[in-house]
């Protein structure tokens, strides 16, 4: 097989993998901080049809990279939520699926630009 | 001072608008007049359409500004201004035209269709704040009109103008320091030139020049980024077109409707995530609606590509 064609099929799985990682941390890490945080009224409702997919990204980074919940705007949207903390260890795995996913998908993507006969 | 663009609701004649707009110290007759002469290709026996843009001349008669740019929008872009002005105020779109014409946006998903469904998710939600803060701007600035036009007690008075400034920096606020100029520029003028009492007269568009009406026109393509509908209609649109190939018996509507499909999500959820993302940092919210907004179309292309190699080393 050719590599441009193995990147190929490397790269549409990872998209695969980050829309299907993504779908899964909404039903569980998002679905859970949303039944915790909304009684008290401190779930961030985006007020768009995103049904929760915005908030899910959120989560996403903020379990992949721990300086991302340190971040100004994240403190005033959720002071003090340690995300990395709450999540199961296959929540975690998606979050890691979701945003490595996506960046191994554009790696790909751009060296099969490059090299594709 | 300046003139403004009205999008009328309803069906209406010059007279009707002439008794709308006319300033102090004018008749309704005269203004007529300087209204059919600002859209000369009216007649006093014309009907103003509902949502077709017409020209309020200004009290000073200064350089007419032409409806071209405007009047050569879809019907669907029409409608996009009209309703914005309906429902925010004619200032308020007229500032956001501006604010998205510093960011080069329109330029871009002017050809973009899927633009709508990109990284511009990720300003949604500031979008809707925004909205919201420019709500309560125009409804505090209406309640101070209303009680100076009632001649209230003078307490009552300058408790509603503060309760306005207050709302006029909260929106700025929100609207991020780089609008500050542009509302400065259009809100107050508009608010001296239009002396027609009552929340109708917030409606009408202020425009200065010729490039007002450019930005306008550029902004009608974009407008619905204000809210999820263009997501929607991006959506609709590529099933549209894959069920048109289905029908048509064109043997690659099962691949277009993978390919489309796919891109489609995976544009949504890349422009989200990375516009989010960024907008989360002290980059800021604008640099993430461009860069979501590359990321989304960058995303749709490149997952196309690889499909349809994909596609092909596997059919041989």
């Amino acid at each position: 097989m050719q590599l441009h064609i193995f990147l190929a099929f490397l790269g549409v799985a990872s998209a695969v993998v980050s829309l299907l990682s993504v779908v899964l941390l909404r039903f569980t890490l998002t679905r859970r901080l949303k039944n915790r945080l909304q009684p008290t009224d401190d779930y961030w409702d985006t007020g768009t049809l995103d049904f929760g997919f915005m908030n899910t990204y959120l989560f996403a980074w903020a379990c992949t990279v721990p300086g991302f919940s340190r971040l100004k705007k994240f403190q005033a949207v959720y002071p003090g939520l340690d995300v990395r903390g709450y999540s199961k260890w296959f929540e975690r795995w998606a979050a890691y699926g979701t945003i490595g996913g996506l960046f191994l998908f554009f790696v790909c993507g751009i060296i099969v630009v490059s090299i594709e006969p | 001072m300046t003139s403004s663009v009205y999008y009328p609701r309803t069906v209406c004649t010059p007279q009707d608008i002439a008794d709308k707009f006319c300033p102090q110290g004018l008749s309704s007759e005269e203004f007529r007049q300087r209204f059919l002469s600002a859209n000369s290709s009216m007649s006093p026996q014309s009907l103003c359409a509902p949502s077709r843009p017409v020209m309020v001349p200004s009290v000073d008669q200064g350089n007419p500004v032409g409806l071209g740019p405007l009047l050569a929008c879809r019907a669907e872009e029409r409608n996009t201004l009209a309703q914005l002005s309906h429902y925010a105020g004619g200032t308020a779109v007229m500032g956001l035209a501006n604010f998205l014409s510093e960011t080069r946006i329109p330029a871009i998903a002017g050809d973009l269709n899927t633009f709508g469904a990109n990284g511009m998710g990720a300003a949604v939600a500031q979008s809707d704040k925004v909205l919201a803060a420019i709500d309560y701007y125009d409804y505090a600035n209406n309640h101070y009109e209303q009680l100076k036009n009632h001649r209230a007690a003078p307490t009552t008075i300058l408790a509603a103008k503060r309760a306005a400034e207050r709302a006029f920096v909260k929106m700025n606020g929100v609207l991020h320091a780089r609008s500050l100029s542009y509302l400065n520029n259009n809100a107050f003028r508009m608010r001296q030139t239009t002396t027609v009492t009552g929340r109708e007269a917030w409606e009408s568009i202020p425009v200065r020049e010729s490039a007002d009406v450019q930005r306008l026109s550029k902004f009608a393509k974009v407008g619905r980024i204000l809210g999820p509908g263009l997501i929607l209609l991006d959506g609709g649109m590529r099933s549209y077109n894959v069920h048109h190939a289905w029908r048509n018996g064109d043997p690659n509507w099962k691949r277009m409707a993978f390919v489309e499909g796919g891109s489609f999500t995976l544009g949504v959820g890349a422009g989200v995530a990375i516009g989010l993302a960024i907008a989360f940092t002290p980059v800021g919210l604008v640099v993430g609606i461009v860069a979501g907004g590359a990321v989304a179309v960058g995303a749709d292309h490149l997952f196309k590509r690889l499909f349809n190699l994909i596609y092909d080393e596997i059919r041989g």
